[in-house]
């Protein structure tokens, strides 16, 4: 595809929050292009564990991660294609004995911001969830959590967002200078001349704010991910996380088992190198099956490494920068998939003149400004 | 000295390795999924009695025995059954051994890892009763059983034509052999052919085997669709005509219950693209081969590619490139040295390039006619495991999903539990096809490790 | 012709050893893969595939392709091609992803 010379509003990178953005703007019958340093959906969108859950969200952030939720069950709506939205509900587990005060506590916590749960211990654990181990003591189950296919949702974005008229192509941002009344882009593919553009190069948003003479500091992540055979289903399409943390776990409709949770490999986003940590692969392995001792049974397929930016405050970043007319930023601190549908659809409306939602003040770009 | 040298692979290829880098006193780790070394070439008979079974007709493994002895031989530590997992950082490489992962750092490491079966779809493929020349061959080589009752041999290579006069020589009802190459030798190859006339003699012998039992041999035949609801019932075969397309207008059907399908080897290049190495395409040599300099080595220091992996083109060459690389890794990590390692490694490269320029007849022969791209219908299953067929990755491309990774995350298509060695060669030439382009311009799907499934057990092992 | 599909007389083929498959009793030979057994009795198909219930067989015969793959003591997804027979093992053909076991 190659790339056209101007247009009204340019997304750089095709991840969720990007293509969404795109998707709502296209729809509206604005124009707009998503140009990517490679192909499309490739970073940390495209190779997540796919959850959208509540429970293992920080508690101040709970009302926005709600809304995120209501946002994909729309996004499930407004394409043609499947994109392996399963809302069966999560499970949030707990082992140890400070485990299972942390669990209360975190529960309480929860319940303030309106999450509903129920507790599980003992029998009406074992019935409900026979397939933890009995290390398991206690649980609480929300039934809002949820997950989507991250191999499916790329795709299924990238062709609503074409034939909603958006383009997207393979050019990687190298800078930008003002002019008229918007942004003249150098990128790998050529010059763009835009009224707006939206940074949403997730792991990237330093490098990108670089260019614009921005300071936003980014801490990179770089989760550790693997995937099973497709087995039967034991565990009925729950996700399953951790009140100690670095654990998410659920079965896909076809079998399949992702384990994630954020265990560590190496990388580097200027070279693009990402490797597993062995180490952190077993850990990550050997915790999954303490907790869910059926996985012994499978073969794992493959194993990954993602990238995921974390902003200093563990906040997400969204919205326009101040005093740079037409430029916005979007990235989400650690779930941004699971808040991606709502804050592309946020920053589409701020690009035609809408006001942020609430749920989403006080995140802007601008306040890393010191 | 630095360091061990680990062999990945027990075949014909890192046998020869193991068993030069250990001559010249490296210690070596050789490693390999089956539990005996000998890989497909050397298949040991599943037991000491099976042994004595047609033991007029299975030799590989009696005459391969020196070189089996290298796997139990001094400086070498063996690991049957074990699973090559990756390299990590820091130049740990890792395997499966048993239930556990052992991590080795190597001084040097030489990729050995064979060759599958290329994969062809056509209608009735999966059908119970379909198998590859290599299954058949072990099956034969292993466990001394012959695969079925009535048999139709297809595909393309020496190879095949070896598996049906295996199963003629066993006694096997082969009904007829198809090759869908013309396989006449073109004049200016006649010269390069005489360059080995051993294994001349062994291919034309092959042909008078079948011809003593009266088995019809056809060139430029091929299977059109195995029948059958829970197995084959039948086939359909047809001519290739002049300008390689199918002629179904001649097409016949035959009775049999048992399809042995080989259309060559594909190089199991997986370990080299995993770790980065640059590779070249060579449809002669199968597919994907990393490219290699006159030591073997890869774009990867330290990183050699010897046998199959890097070009699938018989034992002769495996046995060669293993020993040449067996003694490259030995200079690396300083084991041999001098003008005695100087001089064996200069007749290692003057004999591999005589059997090289024999290899571009044998290639003349066999090359296939496009046609073979094109036996699919819109509801053949292209990928096995996640049972896609073609109308439904096709679809896809047509949507724009042109790029190997993209459809493979759309589609499925390469991501169960073969690790796409049934149909990652599929989805890269449905790719070209459909954009008019040449497959060496598609590149393959990038391999992650495990490169093969590995227990969720094995991981969670400590330490 | 035989009544299997073995090569070589029954008494030069080894220890036998007596497994089930599919419940029925079958006499086989120390070393043999189970693939090996059920191609000689001609009982070819090993599952029937997850998504669309086809026959699946031996294919490959090396341990890649996965599809000779079923229920082997219990445990489902045992490659045939890769196992050898053990006296009073118990061999079912596998329905797409076998039975769930709990660990």
């Amino acid at each position: 595809m190659t790339l056209p010379a101007s247009a009204e509003t340019v997304v750089v990178g095709a991840g969720i929050i990007g293509l969404t953005t795109a998707l709502h703007l296209a729809r509206a019958g604005r124009e707009v292009v998503v140009i990517d340093k490679a192909e499309p959906w490739r970073e940390g969108s495209a190779v997540n564990a796919g959850t959208c859950a509540l429970q293992n969200k920080a508690t101040d952030l709970l009302p926005a991660y709600r809304h995120g939720l209501v946002e994909w069950r729309r996004l499930v709506s407004e394409l043609d294609d499947d994109i392996g939205f399963v809302n069966r509900g999560g499970l949030r587990v707990a082992q140890s004995a400070e485990d299972v005060a942390a669990l209360r506590a975190g529960a309480a916590d929860q319940a303030t911001q309106g999450v509903q749960l129920e507790w599980l211990d003992g029998n009406e654990l074992r019935d409900r969830a026979p397939w933890l181990a009995p290390t398991v003591t206690a649980a609480t189950f929300c039934a809002d959590d949820s997950f989507a296919s991250p191999l499916l949702t790329g795709q299924a974005l990238i062709r609503a967002l074409r034939r909603a008229g958006g383009t997207v192509a393979v050019a990687g941002l190298t800078g930008q200078r003002a002019k008229d009344d918007g942004y003249e882009l150098t990128t790998t593919a050529g010059l763009m001349r835009c009224r707006n553009v939206v940074i949403a190069t997730g792991a990237w948003t330093d490098r990108a704010a670089a260019m614009f003479g921005i300071d936003i500091p980014v801490l990179l992540h770089v989760n550790t991910l693997s995937v099973t055979e497709r087995i039967g289903q034991f565990m009925d399409n729950m996700v399953v996380t951790h009140i100690a943390g670095k654990f998410t776990l659920k079965q896909f409709p076809n079998g399949s088992c992702i384990l994630g949770g954020g265990f560590q490999g190496r990388g580097d986003k200027d070279s693009g190198r990402k490797e597993l940590d062995l180490d952190q692969l077993k850990a990550n392995i050997r915790y999954q099956c303490s907790v869910v001792p059926q996985l012994r049974e499978a073969n794992l397929l493959r194993s990954w490494v993602g990238f995921t930016a974390i902003a200093h405050d563990n906040k997400p970043t969204v919205g326009p920068m101040p005093g740079r007319p037409g430029l916005y930023f979007a990235f989400s601190t650690n779930a941004g998939f699971s808040m991606g549908p709502f804050v592309g659809r946020a920053v589409a409306g701020a690009v035609m003149g809408q006001p942020m939602p609430d749920l989403l003040q006080g995140f802007g770009p601008g306040r890393f400004a010191a | 000295m630095s360091g061990e040298i680990l062999v990945i692979g027990a075949g014909p290829a890192g046998l020869a390795a193991a068993r030069t880098a250990a001559d010249y006193g490296a210690r070596v780790v050789l490693i390999d999924d089956n539990r005996q070394p000998g890989g497909q070439y050397y298949r040991h008979p599943a037991s000491e009695p099976l042994r004595a079974v047609r033991d007029d007709l299975f030799d590989e493994a009696t005459r391969g025995a020196d070189l089996l002895a290298a796997a139990t031989g001094p400086n070498v530590a063996h690991y049957p059954g074990a699973v090559f997992y990756g390299f990590f950082d820091d130049g740990i490489a890792a395997f499966a051994h048993d239930d556990r992962i052992i991590r080795v750092t190597p001084g040097a490491t030489i990729v050995a890892a064979g060759a599958t079966e290329r994969p062809v779809p056509f209608p009735g493929w999966t059908l119970p009763g379909v198998m590859g020349a290599g299954a058949v061959q072990n099956l034969l080589k292993g466990q001394r059983t012959l695969p079925g009752r009535r048999i139709l041999v297809t595909g393309n290579g020496p190879l095949t034509l070896l598996a049906a006069a295996n199963l003629v020589r066993c006694g096997a009802e082969v009904v007829e052999v198809l090759e869908a190459a013309a396989n006449r030798p073109p004049l200016a190859m006649i010269p390069r052919l005489l360059l080995e006339p051993g294994m001349l003699a062994r291919g034309i012998g092959y042909r008078a085997i079948l011809a003593r039992h009266r088995v019809p041999f056809r060139s430029r035949h091929v299977i059109v669709e195995a029948k059958g609801s829970t197995r084959v019932e039948a086939v359909v075969v047809a001519p290739i005509a002049a300008d390689g397309t199918v002629d179904h207008a001649r097409a016949r059907t035959l009775a049999v219950d048992t399809v042995i399908a080989g259309f060559g080897l594909v190089p199991a290049s997986e370990i080299t693209s995993s770790i980065g190495c640059e590779h070249v395409h060579d449809a002669g040599k199968g597919g994907w081969i990393p490219i290699r300099n006159d030591d073997l080595e890869t774009s990867r220091d330290g990183v050699f590619a010897a046998g199959e992996c890097a070009g699938a083109a018989g034992v002769e060459k495996a046995l060669l490139e293993g020993e040449l690389a067996g003694l490259a890794a030995a200079m690396r990590v300083g084991a041999a040295a001098g003008p005695g390692a100087e001089i064996h490694r200069d007749a290692l490269r003057r004999r591999l390039s005589r059997l090289m320029a024999f290899r571009v007849a044998i290639e003349a022969i066999y090359q296939a006619p496009a046609s073979l791209l094109s036996l699919m219908r819109d509801d053949t299953i292209v990928c096995r495991c996640e049972e896609v067929t073609l109308a439904e990755a096709r679809r896809w491309v047509r949507e724009g999903v042109n790029e190997a990774n993209s459809l493979k995350a759309i589609t499925r298509m390469s991501m169960g539990r073969c690790q796409g060695r049934n149909c990652a060669s599929t989805l890269t030439r449905l790719i070209a096809a459909e954009s008019g382009i040449d497959v060496a311009e598609v590149t393959p799907p990038r391999p992650r490790p495990p490169l093969k499934p590995i227990g969720v057990a094995a991981l969670a092992a400590d330490p | 012709m035989s009544a299997d599909l073995r090569l070589g007389d029954a008494g030069t083929r080894g220890r036998r050893v007596v497994l089930s498959i599919d419940g029925k009793s079958v006499t086989a030979y120390e070393g043999e893969t189970v693939a090996g057994v059920l191609l000689a009795i001609g009982h070819v198909q090993s599952r029937t595939s997850p998504t669309r219930g086809e026959a699946r067989g031996y294919y490959c015969g090396m341990g890649q392709c996965w599809d000779c793959a079923l229920v082997i003591d219990g445990r489902p997804n045992q490659r045939a091609c890769m196992t050898p027979v053990t006296d009073g093992m118990r061999v079912e053909t596998q329905t797409g992803f076998g039975p769930t076991r709990p660990a």
